[in-house]
């Protein structure tokens, strides 16, 4: 609580965006006036008005409605590969820096050329390989994203592991798994904490990216990405069925982003240089 | 001496990895270069696979791949019969460089400007500014901004060119939205390095001694502040090269990333490789500089490396 009383203004309206479209993520079958693959292709391509909010597509669905049911999956996807990832990068690198030694070297140096191929490369051949839907973008968006985590988390280690408090511990015969959990994780939570904020836009992000690439999941399963893409189509001459997704992506983002610059500013003062 | 063939060998090492993991993937996803709607016959299949040497082990394959690469032999394209993955190459690449040269100017010259303002007025409504600018530049997706710079320029304004690569006005909003997230993140970059810098006692003493603020910007602040946004140049031409998919996508800018993408949809196996060996010596390449640079920036480098 103390935490959300600190917060300056423009993280606090982040933090009510990012409340609030969680909510419609949630509620989506009882807020969408419409089904997210309702046709009613008489209405088709209609301009945003009283019974549609943001108009129709080319079939005629509800814009708005495909929009809080994309919301679902667009979240969900970014929520849920964040937090795996940040579990694999964790793990990773806290063995790493915690056993040290060649181990270390060799661990990071696959880290490295990992981080050489490029992400979205890597991302459109594992969603190939996995299937276009939601199982894999999970793992073509987590299979790129545990890097930094375990890049930093080794990091966080490494500074702490000699310390007296920690050698205190090891002479007195605490279990190394117990040193980890109870003395070395804790202090090292808050740069993981503020990776985390940033990991959910990233993954927003590069899951529109794929999808608006034609790589992404399939319709009709709406994701912001595919509604993007499927207005991009028609962009001419019925612009607000890009530029409705377009928004929302870019409100989602700004808030997250926001939400996660206050965390690192004070969470943790030494990251400040960061991105 | 001895440092510079460490780093060729890391990079040689890097590289051979990056080709073994790329091809091991693209060979894992399913279907085939030749799947039509309509089945080939299985003799001209079998001939086609041998021609191209797919029906061989996928280890024996990248052998092959790799013998005739190291010879600068990057294979024929699958799905364009007569023409090798070379000459594609050739002629994208310099559509996508130019591309990224254009964006990566924007990016330097934009994001320290807006980051030097920022900085030195800080705290005042052109900080305020120049930051929510930053923040919605790296939140706003690419798409979004060329379509609304499509809408407006070239639909309603009818000034610039919506797509392809010709004349320098095709040039303009391409590099510009390719530009755009870099920018932002350099702006935030350059303020906060800049500001740390301001407050250090070197500063103190310049000031103490008389020198005028322009001088003490110019001089003494900014050389030491620029240091860490150099850092951030690596990565940043990942980013680049990540956002060049979706611009040339969205512009139909005939370059790397649209090869890349047209070979992935095709399974043009030497072209999926020799695209995606380009894009990792790139990224390596331009890690390398920095890390000179660095050198060269600041001397204190070279005695703790």
């Amino acid at each position: 609580m103390k935490l959300f009383r600190d917060m300056n203004w423009p993280s606090k309206l982040a933090f009510g965006c990012i409340v609030l479209l969680c909510l419609m993520a949630i509620l989506a079958p009882w807020i969408a006036p419409y089904g997210y693959d309702v046709q009613d292709v008489v209405r088709s391509y209609e301009a945003p008005s009283l019974t549609h909010f943001f108009g129709t597509d080319a079939l005629g669905r509800d814009l708005f409605s495909r929009l809080i049911y994309g919301c679902r999956i667009s979240l969900s996807i970014a929520f849920l590969t964040a937090f795996t990832s940040l579990i694999i990068g964790t793990i990773y690198g806290t063995i790493s820096g915690y056993v040290g030694g060649w181990l270390d070297t060799v661990m990071m140096r696959i880290v490295d050329i990992l981080y050489t191929l490029p992400s979205l490369i890597v991302m459109i051949l594992v969603m190939l390989i996995f299937g276009r839907d939601i199982s894999g973008i999970f793992i073509a968006l987590t299979i790129t994203g545990w890097l930094g985590a375990a890049r930093i988390m080794r990091a966080q280690i490494l500074s702490w592991k000699n310390r007296p408090f920690v050698e205190a511990a090891h002479s007195i015969g605490v279990p190394h798994l117990r040193i980890i959990l109870k003395h070395l994780l804790p202090n090292c939570a808050a740069p993981i904490i503020v990776e985390l904020s940033y990991q959910i836009p990233t993954n927003i992000l590069a899951e529109a990216f794929l999808s608006f690439l034609g790589i992404g999941i399939r319709p009709p399963t709406p994701s912001w990405g595919i509604l993007a893409e499927e207005g991009w189509r028609a962009l001419r001459i019925y612009p607000h069925l890009t530029l409705f997704p377009g928004a929302l992506i870019f409100i989602t983002m700004l808030s997250f982003n926001l939400l996660g610059d206050d965390l690192r500013d004070r969470m943790d003062p030494f990251l400040k240089n960061k991105i | 001496m001895n440092k510079t063939i460490k780093i060729l060998l890391s990079t040689v090492l890097t590289l051979l990895a990056v080709s073994l993991l790329t091809f091991i993937l693209m060979k894992l996803v399913p279907g085939g270069p030749f799947d039509t709607d309509k089945a080939l016959p299985q003799e001209v299949m079998d001939a086609l696979n041998k021609k191209f040497k797919l029906d061989l082990p996928w280890y024996l394959q990248y052998l092959d791949y790799m013998k005739g690469f190291i010879q600068g032999d990057l294979g024929p394209s699958i799905k364009y019969p007569g023409v090798s993955v070379k000459e594609i190459i050739m002629e994208s690449f310099p559509v996508s460089f130019e591309l990224g040269v254009y964006s990566l100017i924007i990016a330097l010259v934009v994001g320290i400007g807006l980051g030097i303002l920022a900085a030195l007025y800080r705290g005042t409504a052109l900080d305020y500014t120049s930051m929510i600018i930053a923040v919605s530049g790296i939140s706003l997706p690419s798409f979004m901004v060329a379509a609304i710079a499509i809408l407006l320029f070239s639909h309603t304004l009818h000034i610039l060119p919506a797509a392809l690569w010709d004349s320098p006005a095709h040039k303009i909003m391409p590099s510009i939205i390719l530009g755009l997230r870099p920018a932002a993140i350099i702006a935030r970059f350059t303020r906060s390095s800049l500001l740390e810098v301001l407050g250090l006692d070197f500063i103190r003493t310049a000031k103490a001694k008389g020198l005028s603020r322009s001088k003490i910007v110019a001089v003494h602040a900014l050389k030491n502040s620029l240091l860490p946004v150099l850092t951030i140049m690596g990565p940043m031409a990942a980013g680049i090269l990540t956002g060049s998919f979706i611009v040339e996508h969205v512009f139909s800018v005939p370059g790397l990333a649209t090869n890349y993408i047209q070979g992935v949809s095709n399974r043009d196996y030497p072209l999926i490789m020799g695209v995606t060996m380009l894009f990792a010596f790139v990224l390596v390449i331009a890690n390398l500089i920095v890390d000179l640079f660095y050198v060269v920036l600041d001397p204190r480098m070279k005695e703790s490396s």
